[in-house]
């Protein structure tokens, strides 16, 4: 009896729980390119039956998105408040990202995460100026996906 | 009309194969050029009568260049399936015994896994094929009697398998949850290395048991785009980098 615990514990050692990151985020870098400066940032997902707030940050130099793994699209709006030289300004912009979701099998503890191909990205143009996609996969390894400038 | 094929068949080459084997091991077995096991043991017993423990000034080893060899049995998976482990790998390996110092060795198996987790995700993987190749040295190797013997196991391994997972679920703090998802068709190249030690006694005259424990690192564990194996053929359990085995020898 003892010996078939011990060839159940070894039989199964390193196989106790999830050890892997399971959630992947769309990952933005955001670059001022005058003297103004982003004070305030509100990302709302835009869905059929409204808005919904997903993150929401105070002088933010990226954004964390999670993109709807069982639609191809995704958009979000951007309620951004600047700094001016001391004015306040607050601009509304929309991001849309299209994407081929995908599991990603990763273990019998963490089952799947979801994997993402962006096949195109843009961004409306009160504030943002520019849109630089600098890695086209998502996955649940953090890498900044796109650059936006404003 | 289709012309007879010049190149041997997968098939016809497989027999041509084992027909050098056996032809090999009768051979061997009739104690040509090559002494047998039996041989080599019947002359190491005689030896052992009036072997002292140091060897001759000049003479390097206490035993023949070929001492023999082998064919063994991994019991350890078949034995974990009574234990109700739903996925195993059987293997059978050639060990040739070289100085009673080292002992290279080839291994050939399958292994499948059918196995469900705690969340019902299903893993399965077909009968699939796996090599291994390595030696065991052993530490006692200019001892008179040297029918136990331990030392250390290198040995490195490939697999191929296929697999399907099914019943996924994906969950994020926003969105909420995605499924069940499948998987289909993954197909995984996994090569690995085990280090580590092992133990082998004389059981009788041709019987011998033996266990080893090793640390099974990933050389290439053959991910892909859509996940990484689970179970490896010949490995076990991708995340278990502890290998154990039992092995049953028979002297040829």
């Amino acid at each position: 009896m003892v010996l078939a615990n011990a060839i159940m514990l070894l039989s199964s050692c390193g196989n106790n729980g999830c050890e892997e990151t399971r959630e992947s985020y769309f990952n933005a870098t955001l670059t001022a390119t005058g003297r103004i400066s982003l004070t305030k940032l509100y990302a709302w997902a835009l869905t059929a039956d409204g808005d919904s707030l997903m993150t929401s940050s105070s002088s933010p130099t990226s954004l964390e998105l999670m993109l709807r793994p069982d639609t191809t699209q995704t958009r979000i709006r951007l309620q951004c408040t600047i700094d001016d030289s001391g004015d306040e300004y607050q601009y509304d912009d929309t991001l849309t990202i299209g994407y081929q979701p995908y599991p990603y099998f990763l273990d019998m503890e963490c089952g799947c995460s979801m994997f993402y191909d962006i096949t195109e990205v843009s961004v409306t143009d009160h504030l943002f100026k520019g849109i630089t996609i600098n890695n086209s996969e998502i996955t649940n390894e953090e890498t900044v996906n796109i650059t936006l400038t404003y | 009309m289709r012309k007879p094929s010049t190149s041997p068949s997968p098939i016809r080459l497989a027999a041509l194969v084992a027909m050098f084997f056996t032809a090999n091991v009768s051979l061997l077995a009739q104690g040509s050029s090559i002494p047998t096991t039996s041989a080599v043991k019947e002359k190491r017993a005689e030896g052992d009568a009036t072997a002292s423990a140091t060897l001759p000034e000049g003479q390097k080893y206490r035993y023949a260049t070929f001492n023999g060899m082998s064919v063994s049995f991994n019991l350890f998976p078949p034995v974990m399936n009574l234990f109700g482990k739903d996925y195993g790998s059987y293997e059978g390996t050639l060990t040739i015994d070289l100085h009673r110092r080292f002992f290279p060795q080839a291994t050939a198996g399958v292994g499948y896994c059918n196995a469900e987790s705690d969340d019902f995700v299903r893993y399965h993987s077909k009968m699939r094929p796996f090599l291994k190749a390595g030696m065991l040295y052993n530490f006692k190797y200019n001892e008179p009697a040297a029918d136990d013997i331990w030392g250390v196991l290198l040995r490195f391994g490939y697999a191929y398998s296929e697999a399907n997972v099914s019943n996924l679920y994906y969950t994020d703090a926003f969105w909420g949850e995605t499924g069940p998802m499948s998987i289909d068709g993954m197909k995984f190249h996994s090569v690995w290395m085990e280090l580590g030690g092992f133990i082998k006694v004389q059981i009788s005259k041709h019987l011998s048991a033996g266990w080893d424990l090793s640390w099974k690192p990933f050389l290439h564990r053959g991910s892909v785009r859509q996940g990484k194996p689970y179970f490896v053929p010949g490995y076990g359990v991708a995340t278990s980098q502890i290998g154990m085995g039992f092995h049953v020898y028979f002297d040829l």
